[in-house]
């Protein structure tokens, strides 16, 4: 199992587009994973389960991620996040 | 039944509501059918939960389909923000774990797909709602809007929307998303009826951009329409009439045939100079958020730009513009008019404008809050940048700095310190810029139309912004739809701020323009020329009829009607002086509409 904090850094929090990309990008791998935020545990897989997650900006998540490529998840998830999903 | 109602029949109905957008259409009604849906806990045999997995499976595949023809209508309408969203309610409607845990409920509880989906959506809703950001809360629509996709394929109901229009209709709905309308640009949509929404409505504004005669607000009335009526909408006066008589059809056919005519003669005079029949000169400018804007400006002959709203900026950039970024667009908008004159008015944030939601401070009275100057002051460090930017936009042609909503005397002091030291710092590192670049403020609060006369030996010019000089007089909030009839800009405690304005602008010999929703106001024109106002500052499809009114006018008459205005008791009684007065300048002409 693998699991790491990261922080949201959009301005707009994790709206519509960046979800959708975190989504899309969490779907290429075969682990299961989720994500935490205060006591909510979502699939990061879902869409409407990111959304469900109303993570504003600054505040913090912890992904985890199980299964054979477990670590390549979560170091492509976090880079997303550090890297604000390609906005500004 | 008596003979004469098949004949001329006094059958016709007519609904009065809010002019929403101009232009007069006839055509056959399209009622937008929205079904309210309700959700009903249903246990399914143990034989027809397959075919119920089934039937969730082909309402996710039909609601996508919809999407995709929405993405296909609006493509290259839209900006990228916009397409992202589209695909993320692609994704949402595809979501395959959500999906899953739908048919297992289906499964295991055996319950019906409507009650299963309603009720996992419902969750996404209910922790969205309880967010601290607003721009969060906001997708609950969103969310909302792909339940009910959804929801009423599995019920096998059609949510229409405007593209589902095939042939040329004047739609109704009860209500319409500002998404909704904007998809009718180039549809088959004449024009629009909605039980909900005012005249200054997402749904007006967009109608008016598009160009959709729009009548609003008709509320119960809503009932009387029916699917397949033929009926005339009248944009100008509010009002529709459903099935209308042959007299009436022809009185109508005459008027849309003049309404046409008339807005294409407007554009006769589009390169002749504003000036009164008696040789009095007005400046026509027009008040612009984007680049593009110029040009349609430029091609109905603006003189110039009153008003840059540079915030705008701010909200397509979304983001900051950092000083090089404002140059750019500076420099373009500046160079596209030059030798004309641009008036950039510095950042108008706060109040109902804010890009990042989430760092909005909360506010109990965002309009008596920290918002305009008062940002610039507080955060010097953001205003100078701005400034900077504007000065070395000035080498390009014809600038002028306006700072919004300044209250008092201290205030206009500390900006015009921050506009010289930003001068200072130009000239030390040998940035070229106008070093005559006028500086002026806008008149919208009443303490500073107050104290017009003491402000006025300070700067170069005024321009009074009458939206908000109406909010702040009135003490009536613009933005409030239960408000919409209190506030009025032609009331006579505004008039006599804007004529205490424009009179101390004169004492002083500085330039006063007039640059709110008035400026574009017909009824408007003569009475503020008559005050004084030495230009006008209006949206631009507003200015061939203010051109046209002003050449219509004498300037000594326009000065005598601005002062029986002044006399004046209440609003109906400056407006009926004003539409008097409009009606004598076009008799002869053609009677006004």
């Amino acid at each position: 199992m693998q699991e790491r904090k990261v922080q949201v850094l959009n301005r707009l929090g994790l709206h519509a587009r960046p979800a959708a990309m975190l989504v899309s990008t969490a779907t290429k791998f075969s682990s299961e994973i989720l994500a935490l935020k205060d006591s909510i545990e979502v699939n990061c897989k879902s869409i409407m389960g990111v959304m469900m997650l109303a993570a504003e900006k600054g505040s913090w998540l912890t992904l985890r991620a199980v299964g054979e490529d477990e670590n390549q998840a979560i170091e492509t998830l976090s880079k997303l996040f550090v890297e604000r999903f390609g906005e500004q | 039944m008596n003979n004469n109602s098949e004949i001329n029949s006094g059958s016709e109905t007519v609904i009065l509501g809010i002019a929403g957008a101009p232009g007069i259409v006839v055509g056959r009604l399209f009622v937008l059918r929205r079904d309210k849906i309700i959700i009903k806990r249903e246990i399914i045999p143990q034989a027809e939960i397959e075919s119920e997995i089934q039937k969730f499976r082909d309402a996710v595949n039909e609601s996508v389909a919809e999407i995709a023809k929405i993405k296909r209508n609006i493509s290259g309408k839209i900006d990228d923000e916009a397409a992202g969203i589209l695909e993320a309610h692609v994704m949402s409607v595809n979501d395959v774990e959500l999906h899953k845990e739908v048919e297992s409920i289906i499964r295991k509880d055996r319950l019906n797909a409507e009650f299963a989906y309603n009720g996992l959506i419902s969750k996404v809703i209910a922790s969205l709602e309880a967010s601290d950001s607003d721009y969060l809360r906001q997708r609950v629509f969103d969310i909302k809007g792909i339940r009910s996709r959804v929801l009423s394929n599995l019920r096998g109901m059609k949510q229409q929307s405007p593209i589902d229009v095939e042939v040329p209709s004047i739609i109704a709905a009860k209500s319409l998303s500002a998404g909704e309308v904007a998809q009718m640009a180039g549809s088959k949509v004449l024009g629009l009826i909605t039980a909900a929404g005012g005249a200054t409505s997402h749904t007006a504004l967009l109608a008016k951009s598009l160009n959709i005669p729009a009548v609003l607000g008709i509320e119960e009335k809503y009932s009387l329409l029916k699917d397949g009526m033929d009926l005339i909408l009248d944009g100008n006066q509010g009002k529709i009439i459903l099935s209308p008589t042959r007299v009436t059809n022809e009185l109508y056919r005459d008027r849309r045939r003049k309404f046409k005519r008339e807005h294409e003669q407007l554009l006769v005079a589009r390169d002749e100079p504003a000036l009164t029949l008696d040789g009095h000169r007005v400046e026509l400018l027009a008040n612009i958020e984007l680049i593009s804007e110029v040009d349609k400006a430029l091609a109905v002959g603006a003189e110039g730009i009153g008003l840059y709203r540079s915030e705008f900026m701010y909200f397509t950039h979304g983001c900051l513009p950092s000083e090089e970024q404002q140059y750019r667009v500076y420099s373009a908008i500046v160079k596209k008019m030059a030798p004309n004159p641009v008036t950039i008015r510095t950042f108008d944030l706060g109040g109902d404008k804010f890009i990042d939601e989430t760092s909005r401070p909360y506010e109990q009275n965002p309009f008596l809050g920290w918002r305009a100057i008062r940002i610039s002051l507080a955060l010097p460090e953001y205003f100078k940048s701005q400034l900077r930017a504007i000065l070395k936009a000035t080498v390009h042609g014809n600038v002028s700095i306006m700072i919004p909503m300044v209250c008092d005397l201290s205030e206009v002091k500390i900006a015009l310190r921050i506009f010289r030291d930003v001068q200072e710092e130009l000239s030390h590192q040998g940035i070229p810029f106008d070093a005559l670049t006028k500086f002026g403020v806008m008149i919208e609060v009443p303490s500073a139309a107050l104290s017009a006369d003491v402000i006025a030996s300070h700067v170069d010019f005024f321009s009074i912004g009458t939206n908000d000089l109406t909010q702040y007089t009135l003490a009536v909030d613009r933005g409030n739809e239960m408000l919409k009839d209190l506030f009025q800009s032609f009331h006579p405690a505004v008039l006599k701020l804007t004529s205490m304005t424009v009179d101390a602008a004169k004492r002083a010999c500085i330039p006063v323009s007039v640059c709110g929703e008035l400026a574009g106001d017909p009824l408007a024109a003569a009475l503020l020329i008559g005050f004084g106002a030495t230009s006008l500052s209006a949206p631009y499809a507003s200015l061939p009829l203010i051109k046209n009114i002003i050449r219509k006018v004498n300037y000594e008459e326009a000065k005598h009607l601005s002062e029986q205005a002044l006399k004046m008791e209440s609003t109906s009684e400056v407006r009926n002086l004003l539409a008097n007065f409009l009606t004598e300048i076009f008799e002869g002409m053609s009677s006004p509409i």
